[in-house]
């Protein structure tokens, strides 16, 4: 925890100082994305969201300076301000917002942390994006360390929300890149982090042990079910997450101050999600090959290549294109995709291949051995080491598969998440 | 060389008055790279090691955060690590580097009022001119920034970039000292080159040098060291990794404050 007696008694504001532990409410989407329902409504959504009793609640400036009625009074939530603006919602190829969309990923610093803390913030939150381009991350980085040079002088804590994003960042090294990226941003000053869940417990645990300071997971896009949300809540507090701070899970929920309440019962109360909704299962997303379909155009390699590896071709693809020869002519083709049949998961010797509970394959890269196992035991053909001998294979794009999107002729389809 | 009262004072934390010499571990990696091997919980590993060391170079986080730990009459004194690097970033890291980037962290003012004892700056070789140019530029001006608040500036010499061979690699390290002593520098962190070269440096540079090293000197190397006229060592973060470095650290800081 940080020295300075400002940042102390304002961490304390914010940290429920008994437990050490915050829910806090992310409402700052309204100046980088659509302008959503969520958005239009966020006095009369945000209303709700207090009933609930969050510990903090991160909005813009302006949203500040015209609800600070909201945050004023004993009881009310600690008063966070987004720092920071940027465009990545409306890149072109983002599924979230694109009523104007832009090509270039842009982020700038929009208020001083003296202007926050003028405005009776108890602490600000900027972003750190990290995979993108080097010298974007670099920008990033000195923007991190002014901002957190700014909060030392005037003891106003400084959340950074590291954020991994960009070609390079794929299933197979987003755990890894965003524990790296934890510790980095505590070693430019941050005092607490706001981050995206890694997929399961036993990375987020190594990301919370490694930062050394109180991490807070974050929703990022709006679950199909509460459930969801819930149950990733549960998962980060036992890696010893300090809390959460949800947006969209909440400011789009049918019921704010109830989804509040829950994920306050799960940080605070130390309740389980069967406790709170009662039991249940799931499915997850899976890839099918709609035969019939393909014409064998291989667009869906060419779409999987570039969205994981920012390159042009298809020998780096994730799932294959398969043709039948007769007479040694290719004939009918047919998409080969992961099934996640758990062929290689059982393959593995040293268990570094898991399906994780947010339904993807995950690999531990610190127990592989490179032997390839999972490779030959793969019946589709659809894993395969890449130049370190890793394996690499589908990640389903953490549920929005390129290759889906970009196949001209619905060949592939999504078999969505169904709840037993 | 003449500097002022509050160098003086500083740079006697960092260099002890007495003998000359300086033993300095650089724990700063994990800014660029995330947590590593023996530094995966930063409290832990330097709560072992801030008695038995002159110095201890720690990012502006860590120093802010775990100040408790440094500083004092007894331990070792802060250095902040006042830049950024992605050159850290090799193949094995899950996002290898393919630009190199360096910016500033840190402000000398924020240094101070952080409790810093004296700054560490790097200067990055061999990279392309404007790249060097602004590299320049940024060191120069934490200097004079640095003069005007009484903050020791270390400049550490990598002489690293694609320019850089085994030909002109020593040349490399004369040139960058030669330009960190009209920049202002009041320490120069120097990699490991050849007996001669550490002699001529040592013989020629009046502000203390100080030899990186990843791994702790033998006794003929520690000999060469203080022979060449050099003021001491700095051990990269490779020291966490070797087993029972503590009591390793401590024979090292024994024998580089008792030769004289």
């Amino acid at each position: 925890m940080s020295s300075s007696s400002g940042k102390t008694a304002r961490l304390n504001r914010l940290f429920n100082p008994s437990d050490g532990r915050a829910v806090c409410v992310a409402a700052d989407h309204g100046w980088m994305s659509d302008p959503t329902p969520n958005v239009m409504n966020l006095r009369k959504i945000l209303g709700e969201v207090i009933q609930g009793k969050p510990d903090g609640i991160l909005v813009s400036f302006g949203t500040a300076q015209r609800m600070t009625d909201l945050f004023t009074g004993k009881g009310r939530p600690a008063l966070i301000i987004r720092a920071d603006w940027m465009n990545m919602p409306r890149l072109g190829g983002s599924n979230v917002s694109n009523i104007l969309p832009v090509t270039n990923f842009k982020k700038k610093a929009t208020s001083f942390a003296k202007d926050a803390l003028d405005m009776g913030a108890s602490a600000i939150t900027i972003y750190y994006f990290i995979g993108y381009s080097d010298e974007f991350e670099a920008l990033n980085i000195e923007q991190s360390a002014l901002f957190a040079q700014q909060c030392r002088k005037i003891g106003l804590p400084l959340i950074i929300e590291p954020m991994a994003v960009g070609g390079p960042v794929t299933g197979v090294n987003i755990a890894e890149t965003l524990i790296a990226s934890g510790r980095i941003a505590a070693e430019l000053g941050a005092d607490a982090l706001k981050i995206p869940y890694t997929g399961d417990v036993h990375t987020f645990k190594k990301l919370v042990d490694e930062a050394g300071v109180p991490v807070l997971v974050l929703g990022g896009a709006k679950s199909e079910n509460p459930r969801d949300a819930l149950e990733l809540v549960e998962e980060a507090m036992q890696a010893g997450a300090a809390g959460t701070v949800f947006g969209r899970n909440v400011t789009k929920a049918s019921d704010p101050r109830k989804m509040v309440a829950d994920i306050y019962d799960l940080v605070h109360l130390g309740k389980s999600v069967d406790e709170i909704v009662g039991k249940q299962r799931y499915e997850h997303v899976r890839l099918k090959a709609v035969s019939q379909n393909c014409t064998g155009c291989q667009i869906c390699l060419l779409a999987c290549q570039s969205s994981h590896t920012g390159s042009f071709g298809e020998s780096r693809a994730r799932l294959k294109v398969k043709f039948e020869i007769k007479n040694d002519e290719p004939r009918n083709s047919r998409p080969v995709v992961c099934t996640l049949c758990g062929k290689c998961v059982e393959a593995c010797p040293n268990h570094a291949l898991k399906i994780n509970k947010s339904g993807y394959l995950s690999l531990y890269p610190e127990l592989c051995n490179h032997c390839g196992d999972c490779v030959d035991a793969c019946p589709f053909d659809v894993i395969w080491l890449d130049e370190n001998e890793l394996p690499v294979f589908c990640d389903f794009c953490q549920g929005d598969p390129h290759c889906v999107r970009a196949c001209p002729a619905n060949a592939l389809e999504i078999i969505n998440k169904v709840r037993k | 060389m003449k500097i002022n009262a509050g160098k003086t004072i500083r740079l006697g934390d960092l260099v002890n008055p007495g003998d000359g010499h300086s033993v300095i571990i650089d724990t700063s990696i994990p800014a660029s790279i995330g947590a590593v091997e023996g530094l995966l919980h930063f409290d832990e590993a330097v709560a072992q090691i801030n008695t038995i060391c002159d110095g201890i170079v720690v990012n502006p986080g860590q120093l802010e955060h775990r100040a408790e730990l440094l500083g004092g009459a007894h331990r070792a004194a802060p250095m902040v690590r006042m830049d950024w690097t992605n050159y850290y970033r090799t193949e094995d890291f899950c996002l290898p580097a393919k630009m190199i980037h360096r910016v500033m962290i840190s402000s000398v003012a924020d240094a101070l009022d952080s409790g810093a004892t004296a700054g560490v700056v790097r200067y990055l070789m061999g990279f392309n001119d404007e790249f060097e140019a602004e590299n320049v530029r940024s060191i120069s001006l934490t200097a004079k920034e640095a003069y005007r608040e009484s903050l020791p500036i270390f400049v550490e010499l990598c002489p690293i970039g694609e320019k850089v061979n085994q030909h002109n690699f020593e040349g490399t390290i004369q040139l960058g000292v030669a330009c960190m002593l009209e920049i202002g520098a009041d320490g120069i962190i120097i990699p490991e080159c050849s007996p001669a070269m550490m002699q001529a440096i040592g013989s020629w540079a009046d502000i203390p040098v100080i030899l990186r090293l990843s791994e702790i000197p033998g006794p003929e190397k520690l000999a060469a060291i203080f022979q060449a006229g050099l003021s001491g060592i700095l051990l990269s973060e490779e020291i966490f990794r070797v087993q029972d470095y503590a009591a390793a650290l401590k024979e090292l800081f024994f024998k580089v404050h008792t030769r004289s």
